[in-house]
């Protein structure tokens, strides 16, 4: 309980300070379809879904599950990242929401 | 679109299908009435629906970040409502039909919410396709959970003990994916991976997806996720080591 403690008093200070990223949803489409961000980096990407439906940004490799409202936005943190590309997509669109996240 | 469909109605009712098979096992063996259970889903079905009404407002809370705190304090609940509800299991203490309603209702929220949106997001034109489709997948889902239920009635003495192993493999899958949502929410710390079992499962194969969805399988857990479900195991078993009482 310490430890858990500890962690949420620790993460706190560093909210604020995430580089963000901006990465859109139109046409059940990710908008751009490969985002680069820096590695060893945690970073925010603010997710804005421009369409008139929801759609889930979901990466198993980035281990990463959102349901992004219609016409809304939301933030989803990853990494710290190796250099590397991640793959995502949306679960509710698999045939045309694909896209790739850089690390490097 | 369809084999999609399928795919998530699948993997969202084969969960809820095996933990209403948990719960309606709990009612059996206490002789609690099945409407809590009734209740209880019709309940989650409701504040599901008002939580995918809301889902906009209530992702703006704490900074964007609102959805991954609701999810994981239900991801809590879960696990601890199961903890109970598995401590009358083992100990012979007669459970009420509170945890049992509880457990219904969050878990019908858990799972439904997402549902609900998905079918916001289907084009009208594919309307009958969908829904045949989402209901055979309701249907598989579902009888497992009857399958389920059956063979832990058929085997009468061991039945309690097996469906406390299960309940708490599904809890300790529960209290990892609350962790890994206050991860993914920037309150907990993001490590590397312990280890990567993706060679032996990849969660994107069959059986990677199945356990994933019914077990919270991950091929790659971080120190906190394996903390998690280690905790939530520990307290289960832990359980098994208070003196039992009679009914």
């Amino acid at each position: 309980m310490r430890v858990l403690l500890l962690c949420l008093l620790l993460s706190v200070p560093a909210f604020a300070a995430r580089p963000v990223f901006d990465l859109y949803i139109k046409d059940k489409m990710f908008e751009p379809a490969r985002l680069v961000i820096p590695a060893n980096t945690k970073v925010r990407i603010m997710v804005h879904n421009q369409d008139d439906s929801p759609e889930e940004f979901e990466s198993y490799d980035l281990n990463r599950e959102k349901v992004i409202p219609a016409n809304s936005k939301s933030a989803i943190f990853v990494g710290p990242l190796a250099p590397g590309e991640y793959p995502f997509f949306g679960e509710f669109s698999l045939e045309t929401a694909q896209g790739i996240l850089v690390a490097e | 679109m369809i084999i999609n469909i399928f795919t998530i109605v699948l993997g969202e009712t084969l969960e809820a299908g095996f933990l209403f098979s948990l719960l309606l096992y709990a009612c059996y063996r206490f002789s609690i009435s099945k409407f809590y259970v009734l209740f209880g889903v019709l309940s989650g079905a409701f504040l599901a629906t008002l939580y995918g009404n809301n889902l906009v407002t209530i992702s703006e809370w704490f900074d964007y970040t609102g959805q991954e705190w609701i999810n994981a304090v239900i991801c809590s609940f879960l696990a601890m409502l199961l903890l109970v509800v598995s401590r009358g299991l083992t100990q012979a203490i007669n459970t009420q039909g509170v945890p049992i309603f509880l457990l219904s209702m969050l878990a019908v929220i858990h799972e439904g919410a997402e549902l609900y949106l998905f079918f916001q997001s289907v084009p009208n034109e594919a309307a009958f396709k969908i829904v045949f489709s989402a209901l055979i997948a309701l249907m598989i889902g579902s009888s497992f959970g009857v399958i389920n239920y059956f063979c832990l009635q058929y085997l009468q003495q061991i039945g309690h003990k097996i469906a406390f192993f299960l309940s708490m493999l599904l809890a300790s899958g529960l209290f990892m994916q609350a962790s890994q949502l206050l991860i993914q929410a920037d309150v907990l710390p993001q490590y590397q991976p312990l280890w990567n079992s993706e060679f032996l499962l990849s969660e994107q194969a069959n059986l990677g997806e199945l356990l994933r969805a019914m077990l919270r399988y991950e091929s790659t857990p971080t120190g906190i996720e394996v903390a998690a479900y280690l905790t939530c195991t520990v307290m289960f078993l832990s359980v098994l080591l208070i003196p039992r009482r009679r009914l």
